[in-house]
């Protein structure tokens, strides 16, 4: 046992208890469990809009991809911005819509808009296919910090059933509101060891900013510019944009949209969390110092870098008070992101495709899916060997499919319908897998695309894949079957 | 949604066409690359231009 370990050990033990405090005093139903009673407060829906926001992936991947592609990860300071300036218009929109409904989850809303249980079960589960990887990336990111912080003590796969065993148990005893106040703790936690990090590196190893800049620009000569080929500014473009529609898609944002007391809250937070945003070039700053000081990193192991060349420059209780943090990163938005998934799956495919399952029972089935995906992740994270932003990026080709169907849905004359909905995610998930699984470039499917265009983002092409498919099916209906297409209200 | 939502393309344009003219490292802005300082300004322009459009809804709905 060395005293990073420890420390480590200590922020988990913190972590649980703040959550099991919470639950004191509220009455545990199905909405209290999954939007915290439609109570939140400003300040706190800042937390935890931001808090969501902020994982492991901020934290390690954006640090890892900073080490290893440079000026590519400058991505990561770029989407959220524009999401939260989206956000400005959409948030609302659904808050006025789920607050009249009285919606509990993000499936619900598709249901009400489209009048079509299967879009709904479609939705849950295009969500859950998403949660998976976003959540396989916070396990691995908990493995490196447990492993790097016992210093190869703990093997990476008991560091993964380790982290989620504490996750699962974690969740099962507080839900949402747990989340807010250790989301609190967390920020704060990452917000300081971030700033420092990103200060006390450069100047420790370079003497300033500017010096570090120099030198690598020097050892690695176009470090700071998007590459021609690859991850060019067309990858990045459309990578960016990609991101900022899939952003306000993921269940667990789109449930934060029904959470706030009044929609205003919403407008504010488009105003001040993009300045937030800025926090991630003392995660960027980090992952520059890292490249000259711990080189030699390659394929997955670029997750490593923060932690090694922390590792490298301090002592064992401040790399375990720093992997405390980390954990808190990769605990808080773990939990949201289980809270959602088995929302989904009990109330918004188990539920429907059953009848008469009550608010209760359905609770009762949504905790004790808990540990079933939880299982489903650690198998992934033990068996995978994608990066952390591979996997993001994974989750967001998924979630960004609902965008359309969604953006539809917001205009008095919708031109797509159900039947169009589900035949356009259908496609441009159908097109993500089929790309994923059997790895294909857009240079082998489209080849008659010019060179300038060839890195365009897959997700982004199955996302107009997805809209054409859309209003193609929906048009068809409403011609040939205009009858069809009615809705029931 | 009305004519003030316009303003928000100008993030989005800023911050995706950026790497399209900026995509080197000089010159160094406060030691910056070139790029990374760009998309900084960008970012924090995003936040201007979504006050901006707060307040001219605001006045438009006569808060």
């Amino acid at each position: 046992m060395n005293s990073a370990l420890i420390i480590v050990a200590l922020g988990f033990v913190a972590a649980v208890v703040l959550g099991s405090f919470a639950k004191a005093g509220q009455k545990m139903n199905l909405e209290q469990w999954t939007v915290g009673g439609r109570g939140f407060g400003t300040i706190l829906m800042f937390i935890l809009m931001a808090g969501e926001l902020y994982t492991t992936f901020t934290f390690l991947g954006a640090s890892g991809l900073t080490y290893s592609k440079g000026a590519a990860a400058y991505y990561v300071l770029c989407y959220l911005p524009l999401m939260y300036a989206l956000s400005y218009w959409l948030f609302p929109a659904i808050w006025a819509y789920a607050n009249e409904k009285r919606l509990v989850s993000q499936p619900d809303f598709f249901v009400a808009k489209y009048g079509s249980k299967l879009l709904g079960i479609l939705v849950a589960l295009v969500g859950i296919a998403a949660l998976v990887p976003y959540l396989v990336l916070q396990f691995k990111g908990l493995a490196i910090i447990v492993n790097t912080t016992s210093y190869g003590a703990i093997s990476r796969e008991w560091a993964v059933w380790i982290g989620a065993v504490a996750i699962t148990v974690y969740v099962m005893i507080s839900g949402v509101r747990g989340s807010a106040w250790t989301a609190v703790l967390k920020d704060v936690a990452i917000l300081v060891i971030v700033v420092f990090l990103g200060i006390y590196l450069p100047l420790h190893y370079y003497g300033g900013l500017g010096n570090m800049f120099s030198a690598i620009e020097v050892a690695k000569p176009g470090f700071f510019e998007l590459p021609k080929a690859g991850s060019n500014a067309v990858w990045f473009g459309s990578t960016v944009l990609l991101s900022a529609l899939g952003g306000c898609m993921w269940p667990h944002a789109f449930g934060s949209a029904y959470a706030a007391r009044d929609p205003e809250a919403f407008r504010r937070n488009a105003i001040t969390l993009p300045l937030y945003q800025l926090m991630i070039l003392f995660v960027l700053m980090a992952g520059f110092a890292a490249v000259l000081q711990v080189p030699g990193l390659t394929g997955s192991d670029v997750d490593l870098a923060l932690f090694k060349v922390v590792t490298a420059t301090f002592d064992p209780w401040f790399v375990g008070a720093i992997g405390a943090a980390g954990v808190l990163t990769a605990l808080v938005p773990s939990s949201i992101f289980l809270v959602s998934s088995a929302t989904l799956l009990a109330n918004n495919i188990y539920r429907p495709l059953r009848s008469d399952v009550g608010d209760a029972a359905t609770a009762r089935i949504a905790k004790s899916c808990v540990p079933l995906i939880a299982l489903v992740c650690v198998f992934f994270t033990l068996d995978g060997s994608d990066t952390i932003v591979a996997l993001l990026l994974m989750g967001y080709n998924l979630v960004t499919q609902l965008f359309p169907s969604f953006i539809g849905s917001l205009f008095a004359k919708n031109p797509i319908n159900r039947y169009g909905a589900i035949a356009g995610i259908l496609a441009g998930i159908g097109a993500v897998a089929i790309i994923s699984l059997e790895k294909f470039t857009l240079v082998q499917l489209l080849p008659w695309l010019p060179a300038s265009l060839q890195d365009i983002n897959i997700g982004f092409v199955a996302l107009l894949l997805n809209v054409a498919t859309a209003l193609l099916v929906s048009f068809v209906v409403n011609v040939f079957a205009p009858h069809c297409a009615v809705r029931n209200a | 949604m009305n004519r003030t939502s316009l303003l928000g393309l100008l993030p989005l344009i800023a911050l995706i066409g950026g790497p399209f003219f900026f995509n080197r490292f000089e010159p160094t802005i406060f030691g910056f690359p070139c790029l990374l300082a760009w998309l900084i300004f960008s970012v924090v322009m995003t936040s201007v231009v979504m006050a901006l459009v707060r307040k001219l809804d605001g006045s438009s709905h006569g808060n």
